[in-house]
This record gives structure tokens, C-alpha cells and sequence, in this order.
């Protein structure tokens, strides 16, 4: 292949609020499943959560198991499998493994079979990592956890990381990998501030070597009876405002997890309801991603 | 007159909508653009012949996007804040919009106000900055004019 044919290195989003609750989840799934149909782009969503709310939203419970028995999570990215503890990590760890070892082919586009949306399923067991304190002991982690979404760039062309919203280890490897950061804030008084933490956080952190690009998305905002203040507070603001998208996301039924139904929002009976306003945004975060 | 024009036209009337649900959809087609409407429409497509190969479906019925907006709002949004929220007369704000775009973008040509309307020289403006820019640069002109209590919880 030649310099000029070679494919261009894929974008890495990292979905991250130090908040909880504002809609990381969502945005992740529903948002990027649509991004992956709508722009036709091939897009690895990683559940990078302990709570793994991410895959529980998209996979069956059944499903899961089996993909767990199968050691296709996010923990075989990060480790093999002969961690001796659960206060240790493996010492030797080796490459890490292919997207298709870890990862389950949620769609494809059938006359582009080479355009598809690939889930890494999350773990609880991520949550040892939060548990260890010595941030040495988990350098051999985060290198492998590195490489990989680096194989996947070169793969594909989104990853998007669904984060926990604490600053922890998890958080930095996803900052340190990411291109972006997709900040969902809800038009509450609270979300304003885990933004700036958040900000703070990338600025300050002098591992970060590569700043991502902040996107703020406004979520949740009611279509009836809505208060713009925070918006309006959000939007003036001199550092945060030209970054904050102009398309946002109401609030809808469709969009919340409900018993019963397993999978993407915009696969539902009434994704009508929810489709345009997702199509905006994914028209204005593809242009910001450089990708539409 | 164009041929595909005239071809979609006849597709329209052969479906039988009725004069009302007509008027919606150029309403729709004329708020969200024409490429947006083509992406649109491709989107659709995608859709049905991914469902044809899968075996079939009717999902093109279930799914028809009766509130069909894939347009964004911010024409109407900035014309809201200034407008209305801020009260400012439309030259007002066309002077202030302008002044300010000009210190951020002083080697671009603002276009001139259009005669079709606020929303529609709020359009031609997105040609020389984005949407999140142009909201911001309205939301703080707005802010000047409009003295709200502030919160006790903002960005610091």
C-alpha cells in the first residue's frame, strides 16, 4: 500500500463526565450505533465501566454469560488470564489480543460487510483496578490496554470508550488513548461542575501528553417546561461555550433502558420518536470528529 | 424542469397523501435543507435494503417518521435569544452578530442581511463559522441584554 493509500489512523472517543447519570451510557450506545449506520463507518464500542451498563443495555443477559465464559471482555484486553490475586496483576504480560478474540459483531452493513459495529463487552471485574493503589503495578496494564485500541485505530475508524465517572486508573488509560472526549452534561446546576473538573483533570494530568478535544453535548433536556439557564450558562461561557454542540438530546422513553426490550434505541418500534434529533447530532459530531 | 424533480413529484402524488401531510413535508424539506434531506432519504434506503436482504420486513410502515425533523434548530434557537429573549430589533442583532464575528473571523466577509428573513441570513452565517460558535456568540449577546438571577452553582 502506498503513503497516499494508506488508511487514515481511526478517531478515539472517549464518553466521559466525572459526574454520574448524564447520560454516558446512552450516548454511547445509541448515538454511535447510529453514527456507525448513519455515516457508514466502522465503530468498536469498548464498555470500559466496571458496571458494564453498556453491554447489559445491548446484550442479553444468556449472551453475556456465555461471552464472559468465553473470556471475550474488556479484562482480556487489559491482562491474561493468570492474574495471581485480585491485588495483583500478571507481571508477564504479553501482546494484547486481536479486536475479534475479545469483541462480538453486533451489525454489519450487508453490501459492505467490511463496515460493522463491534462490542467489547465490559467486566465487573475491572473493578480490582480500583482497588490497587500502587500505580506501578498497573503500568504493564495500561500499556496493553494502549496498544490495543492502537491496533483498533489502524482497524477501524470510531472507537468509542464508555468511562466510569471517577478520576481512577480506568479514567486516565481512556484519556490517555482518547482523540476526543465526548462530555454529555445535563441542564442541571450539578453536571456544570464535573465538566470543569473533568477539564482540570486532562490539563493538569502531565500523563495526558496529547490533550483530546473537549465536545460537550447537552442531554436530557426536557421539551416541555424547560429552563434554558443552564444551557444559557453553558453556551456564554467563554471555554466551554464554542465547544458545546449545538444539537443536544431531549429526553424520551425510547432512549431510557426498559425492561424487556434488550438493544439499541434506534432499533425500537418507536425510534422515529428519537432518530432526527440523533441524526443531528451525529452529522455535528462527525463533522467535529473530523470523520463526515 | 428537472426530470427527477418532476418524477418525485408524481411519486408523492401517487401515494396519496393528503394535502395537509404534502404541506408538512415541504415545510420539513425547506427547514432541513437540501442535503440533509438527500442524506436523509439515503439513510432510508440503507435501511430497507439491509432489512430486504435480511428477509424482509415492514418496517418502512412501522417506522415512518411522522415528526420527521433531521434538521437542527439553531436558526430558530438565535432567533430566540435575540429576538425575543434579549427583545433586541432584528437590525440590532444583525449589527451585533456582525460586529462580533467579525473580531473572530476578520478575514471572512459576513454576509449581508438576507431579504428572506432573520433565520435565513442565520443560515448563510454557518457557512463562515459552526453552529456551536454561532450559539455561543448569540447566547453572550444575549446575556448582555437579559440580567437573570445568577445561580449559586456555575462554572467557576
Amino acid at each position: 500500500m502506498s503513503k497516499s493509500e494508506k488508511k487514515k489512523k481511526g478517531v478515539v472517543v472517549a464518553v466521559l463526565n466525572m459526574k454520574g447519570g448524564v447520560g454516558k451510557t446512552t450516548i454511547s450506545a445509541h448515538v454511535f450505533r447510529h453514527l456507525y449506520h448513519y455515516l457508514l463507518k466502522s465503530v468498536v464500542l469498548v464498555d470500559f465501566d466496571p458496571q458494564f451498563n453498556l453491554t447489559q443495555t445491548v446484550i442479553a443477559q444468556t449472551a453475556y454469560e456465555k461471552l464472559k465464559a468465553d473470556k471475550r471482555t474488556i479484562l482480556s484486553v487489559m491482562e491474561d488470564h493468570s492474574a495471581p490475586s485480585i491485588f495483583k496483576v500478571s507481571t508477564d504480560l504479553g501482546p494484547p489480543p486481536t479486536l475479534d478474540e475479545v469483541s462480538i459483531k453486533m451489525r454489519h452493513i450487508v453490501k459492505s460487510p467490511e463496515i460493522c459495529l463491534h462490542l467489547v463487552p465490559g467486566d465487573f471485574d475491572m473493578a480490582r483496578y480500583s482497588l490497587i493503589n500502587d500505580s506501578k503495578v498497573l503500568l504493564p496494564v495500561k500499556k496493553r490496554f494502549l496498544q490495543f485500541i492502537e491496533q483498533l485505530q489502524n482497524e477501524k475508524d470510531v472507537v468509542c470508550i464508555d468511562c466510569n465517572p471517577s478520576s481512577s486508573f480506568m479514567t486516565l488509560c481512556a484519556l490517555q488513548a482518547a482523540t476526543h472526549v465526548v462530555v454529555p452534561v445535563r441542564p442541571d446546576r450539578y453536571s456544570l461542575l464535573g465538566l470543569k473538573m473533568l477539564d482540570r483533570f486532562i490539563t493538569e494530568m502531565p500523563e495526558i501528553a496529547h490533550k483530546p478535544k473537549l465536545i460537550i453535548l447537552l442531554n436530557g433536556i426536557k421539551s416541555q417546561q424547560y429552563d434554558p439557564a443552564v444551557e444559557n450558562s453553558l453556551r456564554s461561557d467563554p471555554q466551554f461555550g464554542p465547544s458545546t454542540m449545538a444539537a443536544s438530546l431531549h429526553m424520551s422513553k425510547v432512549l431510557e433502558a426498559s425492561q424487556g426490550y434488550t438493544g439499541f434505541a434506534t432499533d425500537k418500534k418507536q425510534s422515529w420518536r428519537v432518530t432526527p434529533q440523533i441524526t443531528s447530532i451525529v452529522n455535528e459530531l462527525g463533522k467535529s470528529l473530523g470523520i463526515a | 424542469m428537472r426530470r427527477s424533480y418532476q418524477k418525485i413529484c408524481a411519486l408523492l402524488a401517487a401515494a396519496d397523501f393528503d394535502e395537509r401531510e404534502i404541506w408538512e413535508f415541504v415545510e420539513a424539506v425547506h427547514k432541513a435543507g437540501p442535503s440533509e434531506v438527500a442524506r436523509y432519504v439515503i439513510h432510508i434506503r440503507h435501511m430497507l435494503m439491509s432489512e430486504m436482504k435480511n428477509g424482509g420486513s415492514d418496517w418502512y410502515i412501522r417506522k415512518r417518521p411522522s415528526n420527521f425533523e433531521p434538521s437542527s434548530e439553531t436558526e430558530e434557537k438565535i432567533a430566540h435569544l435575540l429576538l425575543e429573549d434579549a427583545g433586541l430589533p432584528k437590525y440590532v442583532a444583525i449589527t451585533r452578530l456582525t460586529q462580533e464575528l467579525k473580531k473572530r473571523h476578520p478575514s471572512e466577509p459576513i454576509p449581508s442581511e438576507s431579504r428572506k428573513g432573520f433565520t435565513s441570513w442565520i443560515r448563510k452565517l454557518l457557512a463562515i463559522t459552526s453552529e456551536s460558535e454561532l450559539l455561543h456568540v448569540a447566547t453572550r449577546i444575549r446575556n448582555e441584554f437579559v440580567h437573570e438571577r445568577p445561580s449559586d452553582w456555575h462554572l467557576k
